[in-house]
């Protein structure tokens, strides 16, 4: 397949949840939106050399996520306990809560949370996609965990 | 509810836009074609003009990769091509320049195949010039982007050099998605640029024209036909900006640019003038003036944005500008504000803001942003609207006339249409007048 129909068919079934993750990881859309547009240029520079596009552009959004946390700490983050008394629809408010909570975490336990319970990553492929070992992710994940359950209600799920 | 259904419903909403593919692979075409011109010494010599490669290239057989056009039928092409003489010229220019040639780290010339040909010998009005052709075998390399090994044609664009003897000025290979090199200045002095000819009308352009009303626009000026070879001499007195286009006449929209001049040009001293607002940051900087508006990053780009291009023609196919910041309120009669630093391509960003919504929205041409101002952003609004001014991380002030020193906020802010003068305050303190 040519670089270029092999890239379209890329971007055009996987950018939805790509965003999604960026979305997640940064929590702002615009930013979600630079930082994709942003990796998937680069992959395109190099999409012969690529082997696995999806593992590629997930650990290469993951890691723009965390320099961009490293890196900036002008972004407002959503305090929680602000919410808007006239809460919109449904999925407006559970992402302003789910961003709010996700907000509370290091970068690391937001990366890993979201790795695992939104992209179903196992931990072996999150700690390929962090740079980590899977004890890291791991540990991650237990302390992750509870904190975002005193902010949210969810059942439990298997780690 | 699960975790991963709660954030599966917390991101309902977010889909990617559709320009995402579009503007994806014009920016990764960007990358790999600025890559490839890389920065050196060389590289202010070398100025190469990409065309899409769909519309550059033809396979034969699964291994070869070629460029496509009436130039590359076996024959050799121009006004020069029975000079046997100037033919044997270029073939020992072309051979002795693959060491000292861009693409030599590259490797490209490792495993050359076959014999060089001369494919096009013109006159032109710098001289005599030439295309040369010879295939290569290309291997992966760490700085070279192939969808796979095999044999490519490699082309070599000649010119006159400083002793009047046949010189390569540049050369090219084929790689499939990538912007192809088919275009170059015939001589040192960039008086002649020549491109291979695409069977349809070319036209060059030198720069964008901002006009006084905002308005952003280029002008075409058509090339002429040279038998597979098409050639353009600048106007005497003319100095080629770090922009130059070529596109198919007439020239209606981005697709039809066939190509950017400047490729070669690092732009990271132009970034900045973006940069200076929120330097080292990534995404957008936000400033609120104050006003019921609540709005965040993508809204005022979609708008600022719109507003812009609305006023653009001509278009160009990498990158339609951008604005890493915003400062958006509410002015005194009610209306939405939104400023905005725009900048395209290389050339210096204009600061413009977009006034009131709909209908009867005005958009308002702030001129060229010096960054290094102590007041970099003064812009004033039209019907007694007020100023907006802004300084990264300083304090403003503002006074009307010979009155006391009123503070106006931080980073950036709206101020009464008859201030007279702003005070920037940070490590020191400096007073900018607003010219009425």
């Amino acid at each position: 397949m040519a670089r270029d129909e092999g890239f379209d068919v890329f971007v055009l079934g996987a950018s939805r949840r790509l965003l999604r993750t960026a979305f997640l990881l940064v929590g702002d859309r615009g930013t979600a939106e630079d930082l994709l547009q942003d990796v998937l240029e680069r992959m395109y520079a190099r999409w012969s050399r690529i082997d696995d596009p999806h593992a590629y552009a997930r650990r290469a959004i993951a890691h723009a996520a965390t320099n961009r946390w490293r890196t900036r700490r002008r972004h407002a983050e959503v305090p929680l306990g602000e919410r808007d008394a006239a809460a919109g629809t449904e999925p407006e408010s559970a992402c302003r809560d789910v961003l709010a909570a996700l907000a509370t975490l290091p970068p690391g336990q937001r990366a890993v949370v979201i790795l695992r319970f939104f992209d179903d990553l196992s931990i072996d492929q999150t700690a390929a996609a962090l740079g980590c070992s899977t004890g890291t992710v791991k540990s991650q994940t237990a302390r992750a965990l509870p904190r975002l359950r005193a902010l949210l209600a969810f059942a439990e799920e298997p780690c | 509810m699960e975790l991963t259904k709660l954030l599966e419903l917390a991101t309902t909403d977010v889909e990617p836009s559709p320009a995402l593919l579009t503007q994806t692979r014009r920016g990764g075409q960007r990358r790999i074609r600025r890559r490839r011109a890389s920065a050196g010494s060389l590289a202010l010599v070398l100025a190469l003009v990409g065309f899409a490669a769909p519309r550059a290239l033809s396979r034969q057989g699964p291994d070869r990769v070629v460029f496509a056009g009436a130039l590359f039928d076996g024959q050799t092409h121009g006004d020069l091509s029975s000079d046997a003489t100037y033919r044997a010229s270029v073939l020992q220019a072309w051979g002795a320049s693959h060491a000292t040639s861009l693409n030599a780290g590259r490797g490209i010339f490792e495993d050359m195949r076959g014999q060089a040909k001369v494919v096009w010998a013109g006159t032109t009005p710098a001289g005599p010039a030439a295309v040369v052709s010879q295939d290569a075998f290309l291997h992966h390399h760490a700085d070279i982007s192939l969808e796979h090994e095999g044999v490519y044609q490699l082309l070599g664009f000649v010119g006159p050099g400083a002793d009047g003897q046949p010189t390569v000025v540049a050369d090219t290979y084929p790689a499939p998605g990538v912007q192809s090199d088919i275009a170059w200045y015939v001589d040192s002095g960039r008086h002649v640029v020549a491109a291979l000819d695409t069977g349809k009308p070319l036209g060059i352009s030198f720069g964008w024209v901002y006009g006084k009303d905002g308005s952003v626009s280029r002008t075409y000026a058509p090339m002429s036909q040279h038998d597979g070879v098409a050639l353009f001499e600048l106007p005497p007195g003319t100095v080629p900006g770090l922009s130059v286009h070529l596109g198919l006449l007439p020239v209606t929209s981005p697709d039809d640019v066939r190509g950017v001049l400047g490729g070669v040009v690092d732009t990271r001293p132009a970034m900045k003038r973006l940069d200076w607002i929120n330097p080292g940051g990534q995404g957008e900087t936000v400033m609120p003036l104050g006003g019921s508006w609540q709005a965040d990053a993508g809204q005022l780009r979609a708008r600022f944005n719109a507003a812009v291009r609305a006023h653009q023609s001509g278009g160009t196919p990498f990158s339609e500008g951008f604005s890493l910041w915003y400062a958006y309120g509410t002015t005194p009669s009610g209306r939405q504000v939104v400023v905005g630093e725009h900048q395209l391509e290389e050339d210096p960003s204009h600061l413009y803001a977009v006034l009131g919504t709909g209908s009867g929205q005005v958009f308002v041409p702030g001129g060229e942003v010096d960054p290094a101002s102590p007041l970099p952003v003064a812009i004033r609004l039209p019907d007694s609207d007020g100023w907006i001014v802004a300084s990264f991380e300083r304090t403003l002030e503002y006074r009307i006339g010979t009155g006391a020193w009123i503070r106006a906020g931080r980073d950036a802010a709206l101020v009464p249409d008859a201030s007279t003068a702003v005070r920037v305050t940070g490590n020191s303190q400096i007073v900018v007048p607003l010219t009425h």
